[in-house]
């Protein structure tokens, strides 16, 4: 029998995620720029690494699961070493010249609220929209010029 | 237990089990739900998001769950999807809790709990040892949460897992439904040693020198005995709480999302179909959408898995770019297409079952339980048990940041405490003639300290000790009716010697009183599933013994759940 998704009244973000995402993504300049005419796809200059990306969560409800890093032209290899850092709300890159995709996969509660994937700099730069809880992952690609 | 009374018991179990299953693809305004909860989503045009939320929407290579619904039309995911994606992901590590029994209820012959505890997992425990009984027995003790088994089978791919209603997924277990039934426990304790395992014999023939024959017969039961069956029900469960994402592999999902880039990229009939969706719903009044869903995002199916073009009524796209990959290999592209899709469905589904066994483990406390224990020990009379259960925990645990860590166990709490209060009646009225005997048999409180203690800092082989817990106990039981012991004259009772029985008593009862018992216990176990408690408990008296006694109870515990890839809510 097909149910309806009821919400947890209970259910509350811990006080520590809630400091996280109101932390996530407030300083620094932005280092992503979008690519004109195509969608999710940023560049940046390999200079400007390492790049951090955050998890708006508004509600405190979605984490990143893990994090991964793809050439364009291969996607069938992860690139070893990366993200250099990780967390339940933030990932770091530090990457070379080339095109690559990246790619992030997202735990929710089945209350949880959309959430975007954004660089962690003080504009926020959106960079996937994921409508969690029916979204589990995001996507961007990369050009490290 | 009667032979009905069991086979009815596991009809119900079937039942509920069986209406896990969803059959019925979700459906809203003729489109499938999942979709439907993202398009409701997508803020009108003049919204800054809106572009980039439609261009989440139609990318199929970033998103494939709506696409999946679609072009799957209800169909259910194939065991081989399922069992791909389940051979790729590891299990969860589990995580040590100090509000889950694996043992046998406080009462019984053979248990190392002078308390309960508000969480039943999966598990199974073999004890010795007895608190209140007067006798000491050897018991083993399986009990589970009606969850347990569905969950387990989803965490490994047997069966499909909805981790939302949105999406259509057939045949499923559900994930509400799967955190409702983790609510219920249920368990039984077996008697499988005899009590004190005494002996009796007589001789059987004449001496022959200083030699002589004898036939010996067990004084305990030949075959292991119902101890107790008790059910555990939760009332509050504590909040829900992310886990440590190092605890839940999502590499196979991310592998299975990457697999999907390769068949879209250059594909310009998909690029097509993507800005005509996009413009249609810039151009559509919010009532309009379910139409413009109906008759332009559905041409995704004829575009990907079928080489068509989008209709001649959608606007050109103006960065149309030249075909990059010839037509031979698209429709070669075009046959595994959707299998790639499904793969990413079932190994998406397996992560999200997986990440919410850790969500239920990492639930905070407290927790209140209402428990309900029917105990039938040997020689006694049989008892009701009915008991509130609380635990609380503190301080909270740290949440560390992982850099590319496989697994590890969710942090817990240090300090643990859990208290009982319960009441036990006699199933039947007691004699008259017992002196004030009433159908309440005593009531019970009882709190239990715990202290998770790491040994990983201890020196030498000390340190190899791994995680350990340490706990004190006080239970208090104020027996309000004697206990009582059903006898047979002639037949001695296993583990008790009466002497000089009126031949008509069929029941014997001693004086009645308050029972005060201190409990150290420490339990050993490396690892996350295996316990080996071993508890030494000072008593001023038990349900018979009128004087102080010293006992020593120990055991082995397992929690299946981790042996399952599964677990119960803390």
């Amino acid at each position: 029998m097909a149910r309806k998704n009821r919400s947890h009244s209970r259910v509350s973000p811990p006080t520590q995620a809630v400091a996280q995402i109101q932390t996530a993504g407030t300083s620094g300049p932005c280092k992503l720029t979008p690519i004109a005419g195509a969608t999710h796809a940023f560049q940046c200059k390999a200079a400007d690494m390492p790049i951090s990306c955050s998890l708006s969560s508004p509600d405190g409800k979605t984490e990143f699961l893990g994090a991964e890093v793809r050439p364009a032209g291969n996607m069938g290899t992860v690139l070893p070493g990366q993200p250099t850092a990780f967390s339940a709300n933030s990932f770091t890159l530090n990457l070379p010249a080339g095109d690559y995709v990246v790619i992030a996969s997202v735990g929710a509660l089945p209350s949880a609220k959309p959430v975007w994937l954004t660089e962690s700099c003080a504009a926020a730069t959106k960079l996937d929209w994921i409508a969690v809880p029916v979204n589990t992952s995001g996507e961007f690609s990369l050009k490290v010029v | 237990m009667s032979v009905n009374k069991l086979l009815m018991f596991l009809g119900i179990l079937v039942a509920i089990l069986a209406s896990l299953c969803d059959a019925k693809i979700c459906v809203a305004q003729g489109i499938p739900s999942g979709c439907k909860y993202i398009l409701d989503l997508i803020p009108p045009p003049a919204d800054p998001n809106f572009k980039d939320q439609v261009g989440s929407f139609t990318d199929i290579a970033a998103h494939p769950e709506c696409f999946w619904e679609l072009a799957s039309n209800g169909a259910p995911l194939t065991a081989e999807a399922l069992q791909s994606a389940a051979v790729q992901s590891a299990l969860a590590a589990q995580k040590r809790v100090n509000t889950t029994q694996t043992g046998s209820p406080t009462g019984s012959g053979g248990t190392t709990s002078a308390t309960s505890k508000p969480v039943t997992p999966l598990s199974l425990a073999t004890e010795y040892g007895g608190i209140t009984s007067s006798t000491n027995a050897q018991t083993i003790t399986l009990q589970a949460p009606l969850d347990g088994i569905p969950r387990a089978l989803a965490t490994h791919g047997i069966v499909p897992y909805c981790s939302s209603p949105l999406v259509s997924i057939a045949n499923c277990v559900h994930r509400r439904a799967l955190d409702d039934l983790n609510r219920i426990a249920v368990g039984a304790a077996m008697n499988t040693a005899a009590p004190s395992t005494k002996s009796s014999g007589a001789a059987t023939g004449s001496a022959q020198g200083t030699t002589q024959p004898v036939s010996l017969t067990s004084l305990g039961n030949q075959s292991p005995s119902l101890a107790s069956v008790f059910t555990k029900i939760t009332i509050l469960k504590g909040q829900a709480k992310l886990p440590d994402p190092a605890t839940v592999n999502a590499a196979p999902a991310m592998a299975a999302l990457a697999a999907l880039k390769p068949y879209l990229d250059g594909n310009q009939d998909y690029d097509d179909w993507r800005f005509c969706v996009l413009e249609k719903l810039k151009t559509a009044s919010l009532e309009d959408r379910v139409s413009v869903f109906k008759k332009y995002y559905v041409q995704a199916v004829s575009v990907l898995l079928q080489g068509a073009s989008v209709s001649n009524d959608c606007p050109v796209n103006p960065s149309r770019n030249a075909v990059t990959v010839d037509q031979a290999t698209r429709i070669n592209q075009r046959k595994n297409f959707y299998s790639a899709v499904e793969s990413y469905v079932a190994a998406a589904e397996l992560l999200q079952a997986n990440f919410d066994n850790q969500v239920n483990l990492a639930a905070a406390s407290p927790v209140l339980s209402f428990e309900y224990d029917l105990n039938t020990p040997t020689s006694q009379p049989t008892n009701s048990t009915f008991k509130l259960v609380g635990s609380v925990g503190w301080p909270k645990p740290a949440t560390t940041a992982k850099v590319n860590s496989s697994s590890s166990g969710a942090s817990t709490t240090p300090w643990t405490l859990t208290y009982n209060f319960g009441a036990s009646i006699y199933n039947a009225t007691p004699a008259s003639t017992i002196p004030g005997a009433s159908v309440l048999r005593d009531i019970q409180c009882g709190a239990e300290l715990d202290r998770n203690i790491n040994s990983s800092k201890w020196p030498g082989l000390l340190g190899k000790i791994g995680d350990t817990t340490a706990s004190l106990t006080y239970y208090l039981q104020y027996q309000s009716s004697p206990s009582i012991l059903n006898v047979t004259p002639g037949s001695p009772l296993p583990g008790i010697t009466i002497t000089g029985l009126s031949p008509s008593a069929k029941q014997v009862f001693a004086s009645k009183g308050t029972i005060n018992v201190a409990q150290f216990k420490y339990a050993f176990g490396k690892g996350t599933n295996a316990k080996f408690p071993i508890a030494v408990t000072y008593s001023n008296r038990t349900e018979l013994i009128t004087h102080p006694t010293w006992g020593v109870q120990f055991g082995v515990t397992y929690d299946l759940s981790a042996l399952m890839g599964t677990g119960s809510s803390k």
